[in-house]
């Protein structure tokens, strides 16, 4: 019975469930996209039986002094063994047949006390414990990013010759989950001419906390421990940070395209009410009371809602799993996200909103007098209206009838306004962010922190950066070089009550030389100052002005806060000071930075310098350094961005048509008496196309400042905890910006044309009272 | 059907108006040859069914024909592209409903100026007449309310102000009065016989006696064919009831 009510009501039906469905489609996949990967990531740590955590000694490249400090975790209470891992951090140029790959990896020994669980995802496990000389296991994550497969080779260009291996299998672990961390190529030995360097892997008995395993190595031993540590459940987290920003700004997007479809749902109800007045009124007078015909209209929507909601989460997995395909490659498994646990909570939470929704609106029921339902009669109206003050001319012609419809209905146009300003702005927050990770390559010195030189080289071992300087001093298209260091760790001694903190320093001679970005105060200009990343420093709790002590291993210093920058580089862990600080202890330059003469062609110039440096270095486009990291933020957003934009336009112009058509439903009779005293469906469908205009045209004025005023701080306020954001600095693409926006307004006039094409049916015939 | 010597405005040739009901073909208007005089205030009346409002909507150009032609002052409305029908309405055709049919966000100044929009005619001339012909309705201190805050016989005043404001050729009038109490209806009939004196033509299709008596000719329909035709001559309410006796009478011939 209650179905048959609506059964002319198709159209507005499929278009609300077209926008429910979208709706739970973009939020299920954005909750999908966030909490899909922290079970199988703990799935493969206890699998791998994964050490509890790694820790990085100070000492890194002495063997007897790292063999102490295992000995003496080991002979922790809570420690079940450390294990030594002997390895070789590349900075070398690593290639597999033609193809160079971009990671931050470590040689290392196979050791079975360690990797004897690892997940074998390609070859044969077998292979894995009886390693050759000659034969490497690589990470599934470096497999997948650089197509590798078993039987391919793999090679370190080393200063004094290729060191060439064949992949004999491709394995999975928690610690070597993406190319923007560290990870580990196990081989069976490391090469002699590697300089080997050591890290400690700890297997605790029982669940314990990071600071316990400290407090207890300081407790026993009268001492910090010697070294940074890295649990297995920051690493998960770190493996979950390129998800969690494109899961962020999908959530983001989803919750503004929420916000639309309550109030698109709202505005279909009322039209929906206001047209069904008779049929209600009759429904009245044969003595449904209120409650009965609110549950026509609430178990309508609960099926529809239901629907809706359900077929977008269904939809939904696909799309994650296409998102999710190379995260979960990465730990050797496909993706199949589960949808339902995270479906139940969005269909709980659309549903109420939606039944709130009719509930609300058909509250106004009581008020209906069938009377004047059914006698096409309305109460006196003593309300005073707005006094169109539009010429003569003007007053009829569509633009006229558009001013007239908004100035004369206010509330009416305002509900549409503010689904037009949220579509506009979910669609412009697509854009900003699609612009923002295709750019944030080009602008990796304001996201890494690093110089704004044109080219990078990663000097080689056995080669220094004074070298590569001499060589490219009187290079006449070279305008500057800087030496700097980008490989070391120092850590934060601790204060009362503080946290231990490690940090990754930039060390340059001399910043005014180079061209680096600072957000707050100003780069270091001797040996007793620093600038901080913002995360170490929020993680601190220091601010410019404050004093910070840094251990050298032999010795410690105080320095003077003097900056605070943005770095994604190490997840914020950095700093940056100057080659004075180092007076006292070995220091050499890693990197050299190369400023060219204006228009040069950068791959040509990378080409020619790499002729010039010989095996000395790795020359690379500055845009390329540390690539895995940006591209670890970025290759995830650019490939699902567009499909959010393409979604929340799709909304957008589903709730433009679906207003449209229920406007001019709703408006069918004033339509017939326009056509009838001569107006052609032309003209009527213009005045439509004018409403629309002015109105898109409002929202797109009010929707760009605010979201492009908005969004740095919506990001910051995102990413925030990520990643300690002082400033989320976004150069925005007016050219995009405004091609974006004329394709929104095109949208919404084709969505308008397309819902009026009913004004031509409209047949003056329709007035006649039978 | 007695042939006239007055200029026709309205021909029909052979009118045929059918709808599909249920699958079926039902003839509504058959085969209806018909001319309508200039200055004639001709009245179309049946019986409910007999197919009098399908006969005004298709004279009107308000709806299709099926098959057959409707020349309306020279110009055969059923082959009319849309464009051209809205501009022949706009400037031939005046029309009242019995539903009154206001655009209700206008208030009555802007209803009755409506129907003006590009007719090139001059602004303060438009505005003269409007106040003029409300000054003669009685309406110019309604000037600036919305239909909703008029009364029914003020509405359909406002209707008619609006179905004459660009002078139409002829003014279609279905059931005006249908709606209204009788003293409103009878405001109403005084408008009509008001503007018909004034050389206005107008078509009215009505069941009421006392509307009808307003026309000078009557038309009787049944079963979609005209089954009679009555000369009134010119209205005077001096002679109404004398009016209302034959036309009694001529309904009463055709088992009305």
């Amino acid at each position: 019975m209650w179905l048959k009510n609506f059964r002319n009501k198709k159209l507005q039906t499929l278009l609300i469930g077209l926008i429910m469905l979208l709706c739970a489609l973009l939020l299920s996949t954005s909750l999908n996209i966030l909490v899909s990967l922290n079970e199988p990531l703990e799935q493969l740590a206890e699998e791998c039986e994964s050490a509890f955590a790694v820790v990085y000694p100070y000492a890194e490249e002495n063997e007897g002094e790292v063999t102490a400090i295992a000995e003496r975790l080991a002979a922790l209470e809570e420690v079940e063994r450390a294990v030594c891992v002997r390895m070789h951090y590349i900075s070398e140029k690593l290639t597999s047949g033609d193809k160079e790959i971009e990671t931050f990896t470590n040689l290392t020994e196979y050791d079975a006390d360690v990797f004897a669980h690892i997940r074998c995802v390609e070859g044969n496990r077998k292979n894995f414990e009886n390693l050759k000389e000659g034969e490497c296991i690589v990470p599934a994550c470096i497999s997948v990013e650089n197509d590798l497969k078993v039987g391919d080779d793999f090679t370190v260009h080393m200063p004094d010759g290729n060191v060439t291996y064949t992949i004999k299998g491709i394995y999975a672990d928690i610690y070597s989950t993406s190319n923007a961390f560290t990870n580990y190529v196990l081989v069976k030995q490391l090469p002699e001419q590697m300089l080997p360097e050591m890290e400690i892997r700890l297997y605790t008995k029982e669940e314990v906390t990071e600071e316990q395993i400290l407090d207890s190595y300081e407790a026993a031993y009268d001492r910090e421990l010697e070294g940074q540590m890295n649990t297995k459940s920051n690493a998960l987290e770190s493996s979950l940070l390129a998800v969690q920003i494109l899961g962020g700004i999908l959530l983001a997007v989803g919750a503004i395209m929420l916000l639309t479809c309550c109030l698109i749902v709202n505005f279909v109800l009322r039209s929906i009410m206001t047209s069904d007045a008779k049929t209600i009124a009759v429904y009245k007078t044969i003595g449904y009371d209120n409650h009965t015909i609110r549950s026509l209209y609430t178990k309508f929507y609960f099926v529809v809602t239901t629907v809706g909601v359900w077929s977008g989460i269904a939809f939904s997995k696909p799309l994650s799993n296409q998102i999710l395909d190379d995260l979960f490659a990465n730990i050797g498994e496909q993706a199949n996200v589960h949808v339902v646990k995270v479906g139940l909570g969005i269909y709980g939470m659309i549903l109420f909103l939606v039944l709130g929704t009719v509930y609300l609106v058909t509250s106004r029921m009581k008020k209906m007098k069938p009377v004047y339902a059914l006698g096409n009669m309305s109460p006196t109206d003593t309300a005073k209206r707005q006094n169109y003050k539009g010429d003569y001319k003007g007053a009829f012609s569509p633009f006229g009838i558009a001013l007239r419809m908004i100035m004369r209905d206010k509330k009416g146009t305002f509900g549409i306004l503010v689904v037009a300003i949220v579509s506009v702005i979910g669609i412009n927050f697509g854009l900003v962010s699609l612009d923002v990770a295709l750019n944030m390559k080009d602008n990796n010195d304001y996201w890494l922190g690093v110089d704004k030189s044109d080219i990078m080289i990663t000097v080689s071992a056995g080669a220094t950066a004074e070298d590569i300087e001499k060589k490219l001093e009187e290079d006449s298209n070279v305008l500057k070089t800087a030496a700097c260091c980008m490989s070391g760790n120092l850590i934060v001694e601790r204060e009362k009550n503080g946290k231990d903190a490690v940090v990754y320093p930039f060390v340059y001679e001399d910043y005014s030389k180079v061209d680096m970005t600072i957000v707050k105060g100003r780069n270091p200009k001797n040996g007793e100052e620093i600038a901080l990343a913002g995360k170490i420093a929020e993680t601190l709790h220091k601010e410019v002005g404050d004093y910070i002590q840094l251990n050298f291993g032999q010795s410690s210093k105080s320095f003077l806060i003097t900056g605070l920058y943005q770095t994604y580089y190490n997840i914020g862990e950095s700093c940056r000071l100057t080659k004075e600080a180092y007076e006292d202890v070995p220091f050499a330059y890693d990197t050299v930075s190369v400023y060219l003469k204006d228009n040069q062609d950068i791959s040509g110039e990378v080409e020619r310098i790499e002729e010039i440096v010989g095996g000395s270095g790795k020359v690379i486009p500055r845009t390329e350094q540390f690539a895995s990291i940006m591209e670890m933020i970025s290759e995830p957003q650019e490939s699902a961005i567009p499909a959010v934009i393409l979604m929340v336009v799709l909304i957008g112009s589903v709730n433009i048509f679906c207003i449209i058509m229920l406007k001019n439903q709703k408006e069918v009779k004033v339509n017939s008496i326009y056509k009838c005293i001569g107006y052609t469906s032309a003209h009527l469908m213009a005045a439509n196309v004018c409403f629309v205009s002015i109105l898109a045209a409002v929202s797109i004025a009010v929707a760009v400042p605010v979201l492009l005023s908005l969004y740095p701080n919506i990001m910051k306020l995102t990413l925030g905890a990520m990643f300690g954001l002082l400033e989320y600095r976004v150069e925005y693409n007016m050219v995009h910006i405004l091609l974006g926006n004329i394709a929104i307004f095109g949208l919404f006039i084709i969505s308008t044309f397309l819902s009026s094409g009913g004004i031509r049916k409209i047949n003056v015939r329709d007035l006649v009272i039978e | 059907m007695e042939k006239r010597e007055k200029n026709s405005i309205i021909r029909t040739e052979v009118l045929c108006k059918s709808f599909l009901v249920d699958g079926e073909v039902n003839n509504i208007i058959k085969n209806v040859d018909l001319d309508i005089y200039e200055g004639d205030f001709t009245v179309i009346m049946g019986s409910s069914g007999s197919g009098k409002s399908t006969l005004l909507y298709s004279l009107s150009g308000m709806d299709q024909v099926t098959t057959g032609k409707v020349i309306l002052d020279g110009a055969d409305i059923t082959r009319m592209s849309e464009r051209k029908m809205a501009g022949f309405r706009k400037e031939k055709i005046g029309f009242v409903f019995q539903g009154i049919n206001l655009i209700p966000n206008l208030n009555v100044y802007e209803n009755i100026l409506s129907p003006t929009y590009k007719t090139g005619r001059n602004k303060k001339e438009i505005e003269k007449e409007i106040e003029d012909m409300l000054a003669r309705f009685d309406m110019l201190n309604q000037k600036k309310k919305f239909p909703t805050q008029l009364s029914g016989g003020q509405r359909q005043r406002v209707a008619i102000c609006r179905a004459l404001i660009n002078h139409p050729k002829i003014l279609f009038a279905d059931e005006p009065t249908g709606a209204l109490n009788s003293s409103q209806g009878q405001h109403v009939l005084d408008v009509f016989s008001e503007i018909h004196k004034d050389g206005q033509s107008v078509v009215m299709v009505t069941h009421d006696l006392k509307a009808a008596c307003r026309g000078t000719r009557i038309l009787f329909l049944r079963d979609g064919r005209i089954d009679g035709e009555l000369q009134l001559g010119e209205y005077h309410k001096e002679e109404e009831k004398e009016r209302e006796e034959r036309l009694y009478h001529f309904l009463q011939e055709r088992g009305w």
